[in-house]
């Protein structure tokens, strides 16, 4: 109850948002806060089941490309569109997901950026079908049920990302806290104990890599109707390398870490692209630091402090996120 | 004889297992009585831990049957076995460090209840699962730890908490692997009296080092040497066995 | 598409899968040896590039510059891997991010040195000219890149089999702890490899200046394409790398070539049945866990 209680507050504190800021920065929120539900459902994955994945852009890009030549080529209903491109995604998850979460640790990360290739490779170079490059253009908004509220103003669309974006970390979170959310993280301490238990360790994976897809396709959609274009740019596996470090800077498994460092990350880079060419290598460094100086990400501060206090080591929850290898 | 093993609840025929050259068991077979305390014996690399493996489907068997209440189970997943009854302990402690006691008890719990499945509702509101994982606790006096994380828990709480945990799913069978391994004699102590105090209709099968302990505990015995059975029958009788003097109790 | 077509395809994909096999090398044998996926090789790579690029305008020299992009790449690995050996080491989670961080600021870095333009390296005068080969013409300095890495192919994978020091780095490659147990200093042999990788793949980024150019992006480029021929190639594999850089880069040119519209998967889709169907690479012995 306290956990959806902050969510409402939060997401109240967030609606009123517009009442103070520019324009602008209403169109640097809608998308700050689509980039961090992605992240927040990739914890899942990542911080939750102990997978790493560098190329969940893939489902990001294909439910927006999906939902983007329905309604450019077929005109169909940008609501039927939506559903239509998370469809996809979630289809081509289950259908992948299978095989590819048998490989563990680094090989899942090659496979997973391989994918991630492929499909950047069929926008880019398909060129009739996608556009190549140019990616597609001419993107219309789902038409919203109450005839006043017009989804071309910037604050409505605010709303309406809003309104989904609430909904799904609603979901994540409750998802996350459920008996299957417990189960993905005794797969990540111990694949063997929960096979003894009886528990489906493989079906536990295919569900949390599906799960973080689905919420990738979903934020997939709300950016690419915000931006009313989709393109390659949303299936590089430089976006897929950026959630996976706001992830880690934000404290795998947290939920709420990731989701900060997210947006945040969305923020400080449009700002640092506009005033320099250096947004790359504050990236890069931003990774460098994380794991040299904050192994844990942001969420690990307050325990930090916390634990200074009563002068105890802080967990290693980093480390044990890695699988093997993890020394504490 | 058609019934020779009627009262059997886990039997094991003519098992073998190689990795590589190395012959890890040796057409292996023997019978686990409904309701005993079943010890498996042998010096290291006697193949113990791979006979558990093998009967729990973490390793497949190459030849041969492992039957749990006269259903062929040797081609089923761990998972699936688990949720047979047949549910096990490792050596060495495999629980969920970074969960609290109560949640390694609850992973357990839910399993048995089947709300393992559930994926919207919170865990913690889960009241009657909660109340069996703590029963659990209470049962092995862990429930003091209730809310501590599992890595900052001495070891000979694990260990419990590794039995526990086990328990949570009501087993039919429990495969105890060294539970005393690395223990201190009072913890040891302990532990003997948590196997002890298990309900009678429990079938326990023990893999242990120590021969106090397993003298102590079993009322049957297994002894395996170099992949191979080379005794098997009532406590008392294996432990006169001649063979098993030599190879096993003699280098003691 | 006469044969005079197929043959200049077969020799392009010869030519990639010559450079390749330079910066493959030392990615898989890294990998092999210490379980680490280098994803800042492909900087080493472009850092070689870069540095020849300078050295050549400053000389003019073919020679200096492949000197100086291989001990420029081959001392920043040694940086590299000195600075971050005890995190390399540490759990993938870690390593990735951190070859990662490293890649990104790498690949700025150059982006300041260097500026944005594609820069490009003359072949050496000998080389600077065309040949006839069954009847087509094709530039000398790309048979000159195949040749060479028939060769030095050759070289490496006899070294690897043969010499002491290969045997010591493939018993370190295949059991760790036995190594050192055995007295060997495992971390040396890592630093040396890690070095010797590290100034191949300079080496590489020289050699292909006159091929692919020197530009910004051709680092992660690079870098793909390596990981594909590790994976093809099976882990910590020399022979297996070689084989899979030639397979990759004919299959590269010929997919361009045949199939331009879905190039890409043309390479990919193969890497990844491979890597869920037979996890130990084409060539290999070694899973990616």
């Amino acid at each position: 109850m306290r956990r959806e209680l902050l969510i409402l507050i939060a997401a109240v504190i967030l609606a009123l948002l517009p009442r103070f800021i520019s324009t602008y920065w209403v169109g640097l929120m809608t998308q700050a806060l689509i980039f961090g539900a992605f992240a927040m459902g990739l914890d899942l994955l990542v911080g939750y089941t102990g997978l790493l994945s560098l190329g969940h852009a893939a489902f990001f890009g294909l439910a927006g490309y999906g939902a983007a030549l329905a309604i450019t080529r077929w005109s169909l209903d940008p609501w039927l569109a939506a559903g239509l491109g998370i469809g996809l995604s979630v289809l081509v998850a289950l259908a992948y997901a299978p095989l590819a979460v048998r490989l563990g640790g680094l090989a899942l990360l090659t496979v997973t950026l391989a994918f991630g290739q492929v499909v950047w490779g069929l926008a880019t170079r398909w060129t009739t079908f996608t556009g190549g490059e140019n990616g597609v253009p001419g993107v219309s908004r789902p038409v919203l049920p109450i005839s006043s509220l017009d989804i071309a103003d910037p604050i409505i669309y605010y709303w309406f990302s809003l309104f989904w974006i609430v909904l799904l970390v609603f979901l994540i979170s409750r998802f996350a806290h459920s008996p299957v959310g417990l189960s993905l993280l005794g797969v990540r301490d111990s694949e063997t104990r929960m096979l003894a238990l009886g528990y489906n360790v493989h079906r536990r994976k295919v569900t949390a890599f599906v799960v973080a897809a689905a919420v990738g396709a979903v934020c997939g959609i709300l950016s690419t109707y915000f931006n009313k274009f989709v393109g390659p740019g949303s299936l590089d596996w430089r976006l897929s390398a950026q959630m996976l470090l706001s992830v880690v800077i934000g404290g795998p498994g947290s939920l709420w870490g990731p989701f900060v460092a997210g947006s945040g990350l969305f923020i400080i880079r449009t700002q640092l692209v506009g005033e320099t060419q250096r947004w790359v290598m504050v990236l890069g460094f931003l990774y460098i630091i994380t794991v040299l100086v904050l192994p844990g990400g942001l969420a690990s501060i307050p325990v930090r402090i916390r634990n200074r206090r009563i002068s105890t080591l802080p967990s290693g929850t980093f480390d044990s996120t890695g699988g093997e290898g993890g020394d504490v | 004889m058609f019934d020779a093993n009627g009262g059997s609840i886990l039997t094991v025929s003519d098992v073998s297992v190689h990795f590589g050259g190395l012959l890890a068991l040796d057409r292996v077979t023997f019978n686990v009585a409904r309701g005993s305390r079943h010890g498996i014996l042998g010096p290291n690399g006697a193949g113990k831990t791979t006979l558990f493996n093998v009967i729990t489907g973490f390793v497949s068997t190459q030849a041969g049957i492992v039957r749990l209440n006269r259903n062929d189970i040797s081609a089923l997943s761990p998972h699936r076995r688990a949720r047979l009854g047949l549910v096990r302990t490792f050596q060495i402690t495999t629980l969920f460090k970074d969960l609290t006691v109560l949640e390694n008890a609850l992973l357990g719990a839910l399993v048995r209840l089947g709300h393992h499945r559930n994926a919207l509702r919170a865990a913690r509101d889960d009241s009657q699962a909660i109340a069996l994982a703590y029963e659990q606790l209470e049962q092995l006096h862990l429930d003091h730890l209730a809310d501590m994380p599992v890595q900052q828990v001495s070891y000979g709480e694990q260990r419990q908490l590794e039995i526990a945990v086990s328990l949570a799913l009501d087993p039919q069978v429990l495969l105890l692997d060294e539970p005393t391994a690395g223990l201190s004699h009072a913890e040891t102590h302990a532990v003997i009296d948590l196997i002890r105090n298990l309900p009678q209709s429990l079938t326990v099968v023990i893999i242990e080092h120590d021969l106090e302990v397993v003298f102590q505990l079993a009322d049957h015995l297994t002894v395996l040497h170099y992949g191979r059975r080379i005794a098997d029958g009532l406590t008392q009788e294996v432990r006169e066995d001649p063979v098993v003097r030599e190879v096993y109790l003699g280098t003691d | 598409m006469d044969l005079r077509f197929w043959m200049f395809q077969l020799l392009n994909g010869l030519t990639t899968g010559a450079l390749l096999f330079f910066v493959a090398a030392g990615l898989t044998v890294v990998f092999g040896l210490m379980r680490i996926l280098n994803l800042a090789h492909g900087g080493l790579f472009l850092l070689g590039g870069f540095v020849g690029w300078s050295v050549q305008q400053a000389t003019g020299s073919f020679t200096l510059a492949l000197v100086a992009g291989a001990v420029a790449a081959g001392l920043l690995g040694l940086i590299l891997q000195q600075a971050f050996s005890r995190t390399l080491l540490g759990s993938p989670f870690n390593q990735v991010l951190l070859t990662l961080g490293i890649a990104f600021v790498l690949n700025n870095a150059y982006l300041a040195l260097w500026g944005g333009a594609p820069r490009s390296l003359q072949a050496p005068e000998i080389f600077a000219r065309s040949v006839s080969v069954y009847g087509i013409t094709y530039p000398a300095y790309r048979l000159f890149l195949i040749g060479l890495a028939f060769v030095s192919g050759t070289a490496l994978i006899i070294f690897w089999e043969r010499s002491r020091m290969g045997a010591i780095i493939r018993a370190c490659v295949d059991d760790r702890q036995m190594a050192s147990a055995m007295g060997i200093r495992v971390d040396l042999v890592f630093t040396f490899v890690f070095v010797l990788g590290a100034m191949l793949a300079g080496l590489a980024g020289v050699l292909g200046g006159p091929v692919l150019g020197v530009s910004i992006g051709l680092d992660f480029d690079v870098l793909l394409l390596a990981i594909v021929v590790m994976v093809v190639g099976g882990i910590g594999s020399l022979a297996g790398a070689f084989a899979a850089s030639m397979l990759v880069g004919l299959v590269d040119t010929f997919g361009r070539a045949s199939f331009p519209e879905i190039s890409y998967f043309t390479l990919f889709v193969p890497v990844i049945l491979i890597l869920l169907l037979r996890p130990k690479g084409l060539f290999g012995r070694f899973t990616g866990e």
